[in-house]
C-alpha cells in the first residue's frame, strides 16, 4: 500500500457543477491527454517558410486606409409589420442558398492567409451488410494510411434498391487534423497523386462553395500507399475500398482553397473526363 | 504504441481455421464422406480473421500515471515547450505582417501616383489598377513551384552512368 498522496483524474466528466472536475486535455493527468506532437512535418514547414508568403502575396487586395470594407448591411430578413407576434421573433436568414448564411469573405491579409484544417478519409462499404470482412479490411485499410481508428457509420434508412438496412453499419470516417493530417496529405500529393494512371487531376468543379475541397480515389489508387503496398497481401483483392477524401481548409471561398492546394502540389484540371 | 506480447493468440486462430487441424480420421468416423464433402471448402478468409484479431486485440494503453516528481518535470518541459511555440508563430506571424505593411504602403504610393512620377499627375494610379490585376493567379500555381522542401531529388540528376565497382575475388 502506497502511503503518497497520488492524484487521480475523475474517470467521468459530471458537468460544470460537480466539485470533482477533471484536468485540462492538455495535463498529462488528463485522460484526453495526447502526446504529441513527435515530428515536424515537412509539408508544414514548406507552408510556415514558402507559401504562407506567397499566397499573401497573390491574394491580396487594396483596402484604402480610412475608408474601411463597404457596410453590407444586416443580413438576416427582419419580422416588419404590425403583428404582435413580430415582437422578438428571431430573423428570417438570407434569401435562396436554403436560408443558410454564407461566412463573410474578408479580403487577405496576414491575419487571415488559408491553410489547412483537416482531412476527412471517407469510405462507403456496401457490401458490409452481407459480410462483416468487407468493413474490418476497409477499417483496417483506413487506420494504416492514416494512423487513426476508423470511425464506423451506420444507415440511417433502409433502401430497397441499395440493399441498405436501416442500422447495419456501412460506411468508415477518419479525421484528421494537425500533424497527422501534414503527414497524410504529404504523402497523398507526393506519394500516390503522381503514382495514378490516366488521371487529369482534381475537378475543378469540385468543392462545397466555402473552401473545402473534395475528391475520390479508386481501389487500386489507394493500394499505392506505402503502408498499404508493403503489405498488400494483407487484405483480400476484392475487399480493398475506394474513399473520398474531404480536404478542408480555412479558406471561405472555392477558388482560395483551389489555390492553396495548388500550392501544395495538387492537380486540377478543368474539362470534366469521364475515368 | 500498442504491442502484441502473445504471440500465441496470433497463431491459434490460424491453426484452428486452417483445414488439417479440423479433417477428421475416416477410420473412427460414422458420417459418410458424401456428406462432409458437399459443403465444399471453408469460406473464411483467414486474412478477414487475422485483420479482426489485430483491430480487435485487447492490449491497449492505459492512461498515463506519473510519479509526482515525474509529472513536475513533464509540466515544465511542456510549459517550456508551448512558450517556444508561441514565440515561433509570433514570430512568423510579424514577418508576414511586416510583408502586408509593405505590400499596403507601396499600394498606397502607386495609386496617388501619376505616370509622370507627381502626386495627383497625368493618369493617376495606372501602376496601381495592374498591380491589382489578378489576371491567371486563380489558374493556381504551376507544378514546378508545389515541391515540399527536400533534400532530393539532387540538383545534378540521376547519374545513369554509375556501375557497381567490381570487386575482383582473390584467388
Amino acid at each position: 500500500m502506497t502511503t503518497s498522496y497520488k492524484y487521480r483524474p475523475p474517470k467521468y466528466y459530471r458537468g460544470p457543477l460537480h466539485p470533482h472536475q477533471p484536468p485540462p486535455p492538455d495535463d498529462i493527468s488528463s485522460r484526453e491527454f495526447i502526446p504529441g506532437p513527435f515530428t515536424q512535418p515537412r509539408l508544414l514547414e514548406t507552408y510556415d517558410s514558402v507559401v504562407a508568403s506567397d499566397m499573401l502575396a497573390l491574394c491580396y487586395t487594396h483596402v484604402i486606409p480610412g475608408e474601411g470594407l463597404k457596410d453590407r448591411g444586416d443580413r438576416m430578413r427582419h419580422w416588419v409589420g404590425d403583428s404582435p407576434y413580430y415582437e422578438n421573433r428571431p430573423p428570417k436568414g438570407p434569401k435562396g442558398g436554403h436560408g443558410r448564411l454564407r461566412p463573410i469573405h474578408k479580403p487577405i491579409s496576414f491575419k487571415n492567409i488559408p491553410e489547412l484544417r483537416k482531412a476527412v478519409i471517407h469510405t462507403h462499404v456496401p457490401d458490409a451488410v452481407e459480410n462483416r470482412g468487407y468493413l474490418h479490411s476497409a477499417s483496417m485499410l483506413l487506420q494504416s494510411i492514416s494512423g487513426h481508428r476508423a470511425e464506423v457509420h451506420k444507415a440511417k434508412m433502409s433502401v430497397q434498391e441499395w440493399g441498405a438496412k436501416k442500422g447495419k453499419h456501412v460506411s468508415l470516417t477518419v479525421e484528421l487534423e494537425g500533424e497527422d493530417m501534414y503527414h497524410f496529405m504529404a504523402k497523398l500529393v507526393e506519394i500516390v497523386m503522381p503514382q495514378i494512371k490516366d488521371w487529369p487531376g482534381v475537378s475543378r468543379g469540385s468543392g462545397d462553395s466555402v473552401g473545402n475541397i473534395s475528391l475520390g480515389l479508386r481501389p487500386e489508387d489507394l493500394t499505392l500507399f506505402p503502408e498499404v503496398e508493403v503489405n498488400l497481401d494483407m487484405y483480400p483483392p476484392d475487399k480493398i475500398p475506394g474513399c473520398h477524401i474531404q480536404i478542408q481548409t480555412s479558406a471561405v471561398t472555392d477558388k482560395e482553397a483551389r489555390l492553396l492546394l495548388s500550392t501544395i502540389g495538387v492537380p486540377f484540371h478543368d474539362k470534366v473526363k469521364k475515368r | 504504441m500498442t504491442t502484441i506480447r502473445h504471440t500465441h493468440m496470433l497463431f491459434s486462430s490460424i491453426r484452428n481455421h486452417s483445414g488439417k487441424q479440423l479433417t477428421q480420421n475416416a477410420s473412427f468416423s460414422t458420417t459418410t464422406i458424401a456428406l462432409a464433402r458437399s459443403k465444399g471448402p471453408s469460406k473464411h478468409d483467414k486474412r478477414i480473421g487475422l485483420l479482426q484479431q489485430h483491430l480487435w486485440h485487447p492490449l491497449t494503453p492505459r492512461p498515463l500515471r506519473l510519479s509526482r516528481l515525474r509529472q513536475l518535470r513533464h509540466w515544465t518541459i511542456n510549459e517550456a515547450w508551448k512558450i517556444f511555440t508561441a514565440k515561433r508563430a509570433h514570430q512568423q506571424r510579424l514577418e508576414l505582417m511586416k510583408q502586408w505593411q509593405a505590400m499596403q504602403a507601396a499600394c498606397e504610393r502607386l495609386r496617388v501616383l501619376g505616370d509622370d512620377g507627381v502626386v495627383g499627375g497625368a493618369n493617376t494610379g495606372r501602376l496601381y489598377r495592374q498591380s491589382l490585376d489578378k489576371d491567371g493567379i486563380w489558374a493556381g500555381a504551376p507544378i514546378e513551384y508545389a515541391r515540399t522542401l527536400t533534400d532530393w531529388p539532387s540538383k545534378k540528376g540521376w547519374n545513369h552512368e554509375w556501375k557497381r565497382r567490381v570487386v575482383k575475388a582473390r584467388s
